[in-house]
């Protein structure tokens, strides 16, 4: 290399090598002749010595060790802090995933009740194309506005028919993946602030019913709290489940977009007592989470199971899933008129993934995206005559107003977010939801991380945010020209065409009304 | 995991002389009063090594054995230099006064620092893989 100061980092490595053997030296010389103090460093450096030797010339494992010695070391540290420096330092403001460091920190705001306008113009790169909510030249006024109201269970007349009043509830995440201090933050919050929270297949919702409110029950392939010895319904758990006051819905999970179509395990190491008794699974072996219902097996055995939780139930029953395969879909819905079960809500999860562990495979190419999924299932619920029938939430990255609006206008009647309250609670995105290891005591069992969430502050953050979304969507919903948000369609949208996707593409693009 | 039993032998042998030993440096054993003054330590080294010896041998009988372990060797790597290069195999009896070739409580205490440094290094193999930042490479 001819440039005079390039550092060659091979050269130095050996220098290294042969430095820490002659520093050893020099020590154990100074040690005999000027103070016996010396021979503390010549004992430290003839274990690194050895261990140098060791990483050389013995072990085979390391590559990097083995050729380069100590100095290698180097490269393994600062490795280990890189997702520190990016997200600190170097990541642009808008380039961070999944949330940039702009959509986080407007969440942030929400939550704290601080003002999130912004000045100077947008960060985000307006010659990609993203879908835009279309404004009118009429906005309605704030006076007119409706208040929301979503009635689930009404098609079919039950007593127990449940009002959504609020756009927004919390979606799925179970005592498992979050710690007590986060379900007892996000429950006491989603009490004050009047919205449903999901309580995740994480079995027995204690730490949610201890601060009271309107739950929806998430039924999971494995059936956590009301599962039988092999893994099947149990129904007198479910009907017992069921007739507590605080549980309003019932939501089958047939698939997540962390991982559609992939089952998964609970390995007895993580079965506490705890666990134990609130999943109802036995301890001191894994528990499998099938990829599928048992009971399922097809449109027909699927359509049954629904109706049988209904009727088990007798609370509004719905349905979640992530979209793969519309033709299984359409078989699915005419089975469902066929048997005359329809579900009371069917939540389309978009195909991100959220604190769920999944092999990343399923994290990252299964699975259609929220915004393809939901105008597909949208139109083919009109086709078969259903859409009256039931309702649609939507879940999957929808943190801010604005996704939220776009959602909304794509089909869904009600938003679901995990990661917006999440982010709500603190979260820092350090993305380690499936190490135990959360360092804002958000995805952890460990009492000394969880200590520092304090479940009353952070409830006032949910509240907060929830305040700020309603605010937004109120605003919003004004600059549609819409005074109801159930008036929303796809003309508030705009669908990019030059969008490389087929299925966006061939989707009405704002002239045809469809509604 | 289950550890074979010689590895918990050898914590406890090594431990307990280590505390034996520290016991010395604390009570101003003339042995050890005297070992230190050759080398020119007397008494802040003496102390100095006296808490070294402390932690290793409470270490060795804690969960953080490996790294108790490697305290062990390090100081007992330090003992040997100092006989090796200043006091001679006689400072080992304790008293400069008896003659090298009185069999009596020097070869005792050689005995006594080769177990450690034996039992040390067993221990600090058999569970190289729990030492901190290393641990994972070895």
């Amino acid at each position: 290399m001819s440039t005079a100061l390039a550092i060659d980092l091979e050269k130095m490595a050996r220098a290294a090598n042969v430095g820490i053997v002659v520093l050893c030296g020099l020590m154990a010389l100074a040690g005999h002749y000027v103070s016996f103090y010396f021979h503390f460093l010549t004992v430290t450096l003839i274990f690194v010595v050895l261990l140098n030797y060791y990483w050389r010339h013995v072990q085979t494992r390391h590559a990097l060790l083995a050729n380069f010695g100590w100095i290698a070391q180097f490269r393994y540290i600062v490795e280990s802090v890189g997702p520190e420096l990016r997200q600190y330092l170097f990541a642009s403001d808008t380039e961070e995933r999944p949330f940039s460091r702009v959509e986080r920190a407007e969440v942030y705001r929400k939550a704290k009740g601080i003002d999130a306008s912004e000045a100077f113009g947008s960060l985000l790169d307006f010659s990609r194309s993203d879908i835009k909510v279309r404004h009118s030249f009429y906005p309605a006024d704030q006076a007119d506005m409706k208040p929301f109201e979503v009635v689930v269970g009404a098609a079919r007349g039950l007593a127990s028919a449940y009002t959504i009043r609020r756009p927004v509830m919390i979606s799925a995440m179970s005592y498992g993946s979050l710690g007590e201090h986060a379900v007892r933050a996000l429950a006491r919050g989603a009490k004050r602030a009047g919205i449903v929270m999901n309580t995740g297949e994480g079995g027995f919702p204690k730490y949610h019913l201890m601060e009271g409110g309107d739950f929806i029950f998430q039924l999971g392939t494995a059936k956590f709290g009301v599962r039988d010895e092999e893994g099947r319904l149990d129904e007198t758990k479910l009907a017992e489940l069921a007739a507590l006051e605080p549980i309003k819905m019932i939501e089958i999970k047939f698939s997540q977009g962390a991982k559609p179509g992939k089952g998964g395990l609970l390995p007895k190491e993580k079965i506490t007592p705890k666990i134990a008794e609130l999943r109802t699974v036995p301890m001191g072996q894994d528990v499998v989470s099938p990829a599928h219902h048992l009971e399922c097996k097809d449109a027909a055995s699927t359509v049954a199971f629904i109706g049988r939780i209904q009727r088990v139930s007798g609370l509004p029953t719905g349905i979640k899933f992530c979209l793969g395969r519309t033709d299984e879909l359409r078989a699915l819905l005419r089975e469902m008129k066929q048997q005359d079960t329809v579900p009371d809500f069917i939540t389309v999860d978009g195909a991100e993934g959220g604190t769920g562990a999944a092999p990343k495979s399923f994290m990252d190419y299964v699975g259609l995206p929220l915004f393809e999924a939901l105008p597909l299932v949208d139109d083919m619920l009109r086709e078969e005559g259903l859409r009256e029938r039931l309702v649609i939430f939507a879940a999957g990255k929808l943190i801010s107003p604005g996704k939220q609006m776009q959602a909304l206008s794509l089909g869904a009647d009600v938003v679901y977010t995990a990661r917006g309250f999440m982010l709500a609670l603190g979260c820092i995105q350090a993305l380690e939801c499936n190490r135990n290891t959360c360092p804002v005591g958000i995805a952890t069992h460990h009492p000394h991380l969880q200590k520092g969430l304090d479940i009353e502050e952070k409830a006032g953050r949910v509240v907060n945010y929830v305040e700020a979304l309603c605010q937004g969507h109120r605003e919003l919903l004004s600059a549609t020209g819409r005074t109801a948000t159930r008036d929303l369609n796809r003309q508030n949208v705009y669908l990019p065409v030059l969008s490389g996707t087929a299925a966006l593409a061939a989707l009405p693009n704002g002239e045809e009304a469809v509604a | 995991m289950r550890r074979p039993v010689l590895t918990y032998t050898a914590q406890a042998v090594a431990g307990l002389i280590m505390l034996y030993a520290a016991l010395l440096k604390f009570q101003g054993a003339p042995m050890s009063v005297e070992a230190f003054s050759a080398l020119g330590m007397e008494p802040t080294g003496r102390y100095l090594i006296g808490c070294l010896e402390l932690l290793a041998g409470l270490m060795l009988l804690s969960p953080f054995a490996a790294l108790g372990a490697m305290l062990t060797a390090g100081v007992m790597c330090g003992a040997v230099i100092a006989h090796a290069t200043r006091l001679g195999i006689s400072m080992a009896s304790g008293d400069g006064s008896v003659p090298q070739s009185t069999l009596g409580p020097g070869i005792f205490a050689l005995a006594a620092l080769g177990l450690v440094i034996v039992c040390a290094l067993y221990v600090l193999i058999s569970r190289r893989k729990e030492l901190p930042f290393i641990g994972d490479t070895l």
